[in-house]
């Protein structure tokens, strides 16, 4: 029988999915935003569903990690590590986010550190490639979880 | 008697070595950013010598669209390795008005 974890990790998994899928559409929505109250309403929605999305995708792994018996990575630089771990095989544990996954997994990672630190400093509308590296979490992730699970828990 | 190392030290010591890691951490971002075909801007209280004893390091990535994330990457964790909080942002994504804001401060790393 499957590990019963599986049923949180897929709960945090279809988080992200729609965070990073809302992201996008909102994202397509800021050029055309004219007044300032409604552009400000428009910047911090995709903000922060790029926020939720990456911490959903957080959670997801911080899971795995656990279901394999792996401690997570501590310290100041533990998001930027948590990428990196998931990206390569530990021990006998397989890569759970491989190639453009991964890479794109890093660019939304370093898009949360701009939306916490400098969200009033940044123009929005360059944040393309890290809508585009959302975009691509929506496909990818799902699968990426699929395979690592019929993997490790077949 | 034992020494009694006080708050104010502490905090004098840790700033003091802030401001030292920083001068080892320009030298490795210039020579990254003269052999990567771009550059890095430091502004903010590292650029301008006076970080406190909690001062993160405020740095700007101006690099072509393809290899920004790898010199992203790079700063990060040139600043973590030495112990100090990186504030990153791509120079590109900048309001003008932020780059106004910091201009008077701007150190060009190249």
């Amino acid at each position: 029988m499957s590990d019963a974890r599986w049923f949180e990790i897929n709960a945090a998994v279809t988080a992200a999915v729609r965070h990073f899928a809302g992201a996008c559409t909102i994202f397509e929505k800021i050029p055309a935003t004219v007044t300032q109250e409604d552009r400000y309403l428009v910047e911090m929605a995709f903000m922060h569903a790029m926020l939720a999305g990456q911490t959903s995708l957080e959670a997801a792994l911080i899971r795995i990690l656990d279901l394999t018996g792996e401690e997570a990575p501590t310290g100041a630089r533990w998001h930027a590590d948590l990428i990196t771990r998931a990206a390569h095989p530990v021990g006998e544990r397989p890569a759970i986010l491989l190639g453009d996954a991964a890479r794109a997994a890093d660019e939304t990672r370093r898009f949360r550190s701009i939306s916490a630190d400098a969200y009033d400093a940044f123009d929005h509308t360059q944040a393309t490639k890290a809508v585009a590296s959302a975009s691509l979490l929506v496909t990818l992730l799902p699968s990426e979880i699929v395979r690592f699970r019929e993997a490790t828990d077949p | 008697m034992q020494r009694i190392v006080t708050l104010t030290e502490r905090k004098t010591a840790e700033a003091a070595r802030r401001r030292e890691a920083v001068v080892a951490l320009v030298a490795v971002l210039a020579a990254y950013a003269r052999t990567h075909g771009g550059r890095f801007l430091l502004y903010g209280s590292a650029a301008r010598g006076t970080m406190k004893y909690d001062s993160d390091v405020d740095l700007l990535v101006d690099f072509p669209e393809d290899t920004l994330g790898e010199a992203w990457n790079f700063a990060e964790t040139a600043c973590w390795d030495r112990n100090l909080a990186p504030d990153l942002m791509p120079y590109g994504w900048c309001k003008k008005t932020f780059v106004d804001h910091i201009a008077p401060d701007l150190q060009v790393v190249e």
